[in-house]
């Protein structure tokens, strides 16, 4: 079974909590990915939470405008995995989270990656 | 959670892996009335159909945000921001592999379920496969239900 580490396939994407809607619009777009982790912009490397397509949808929907800041529909529920464990143990993570991206962390809590529940798929069946 | 619990010899059919009614919208619906759909539902794809039930085309979560990066408007056509026709589909008594190799193809993350008429009966996405795997690659470990059957 591979790592999760062995999935993380780029530098993670991020935006900072004061950063706007459009800007997350823009660069979930504009680098093809499902979620951007929100860092601070003290500390670039720890992750405080996560905004995904599913966050922006949710704004839309209640005709949020899109100058919104990102603090105010990102996920501070963070769901984090070592590099170290089994995909399977992802799998498992996005299923009873129900949620598609998770947020991979060295054991010092530094931010190393994010992996998508369709690199779990390929991973698992392979 | 099944809408129509399959016999066990079926579980490597599409059917199987159909576990809720699809969500749908008409060929008028806005972009707004797709995205409140979504969010409704917490689901990632709602399904345009005709007035007998046959899709006509989807619009996703993504297709969502790469039109409004490129500026459009939430009053603009579902449709027209989304997938029209050249739809993936799968029939529920297709195997499921051949549907998975689809999906990879395309790089989508749903099939649509269709009847021999070519109704809507559901969609299967990404996340009921990978649920699926993860059941068959875990196993009997004892911190996972086991698979129902």
């Amino acid at each position: 079974m591979k790592k999760v580490g062995e999935l993380i396939r780029r530098t993670p994407i991020t935006v900072q909590p004061s950063d706007t809607l459009l800007d997350v619009i823009d660069k979930l777009a504009q680098h093809e990915v499902g979620a951007l982790v929100v860092v601070s912009p003290a500390e670039q490397r720890r992750p405080l939470a996560v905004i995904s397509e599913r966050d922006v949808v949710k704004a839309l929907a209640m005709r949020m405008p899109l100058t919104t800041p990102v603090e105010a529909f990102m996920s501070t529920r963070l769901i984090t995995i070592s590099p170290e464990e089994p995909v399977d143990k992802a799998a498992d993570l996005m299923i009873t989270n129900n949620i598609r991206h998770l947020v991979v962390v060295d054991p010092d809590g530094s931010l190393r990656g994010v992996i998508s529940i369709r690199d779990v798929l390929r991973a698992l069946r392979t | 959670m099944y809408i129509n619990p399959p016999e066990k010899k079926d579980m490597d059919k599409v059917g199987a892996f159909v576990k809720r009614q699809p969500v749908t919208a008409t060929a008028e619906a806005t972009l707004l009335d797709a995205v409140k759909l979504m969010a409704s539902h917490n689901i990632g794809l709602v399904v345009v159909v005709d007035d007998a039930g046959r899709p006509v085309g989807v619009v996703s979560e993504r297709d969502v945000i790469r039109a409004l990066a490129r500026g459009a408007q939430l009053s603009e056509k579902a449709l027209d921001v989304g997938t029209k026709g050249n739809l993936l589909v799968a029939k529920a008594e297709e195997d499921i592999y051949s549907a998975v190799k689809k999906m990879r193809e395309r790089g989508t993350r749903h099939i649509l379920v269709v009847d021999d008429a070519g109704r809507l009966v559901g969609v299967v996405s990404i996340r009921d496969l990978v649920e699926d795997r993860a059941l068959k690659a875990i196993g009997d470990k004892v911190w996972w239900p086991p698979p129902e059957e």
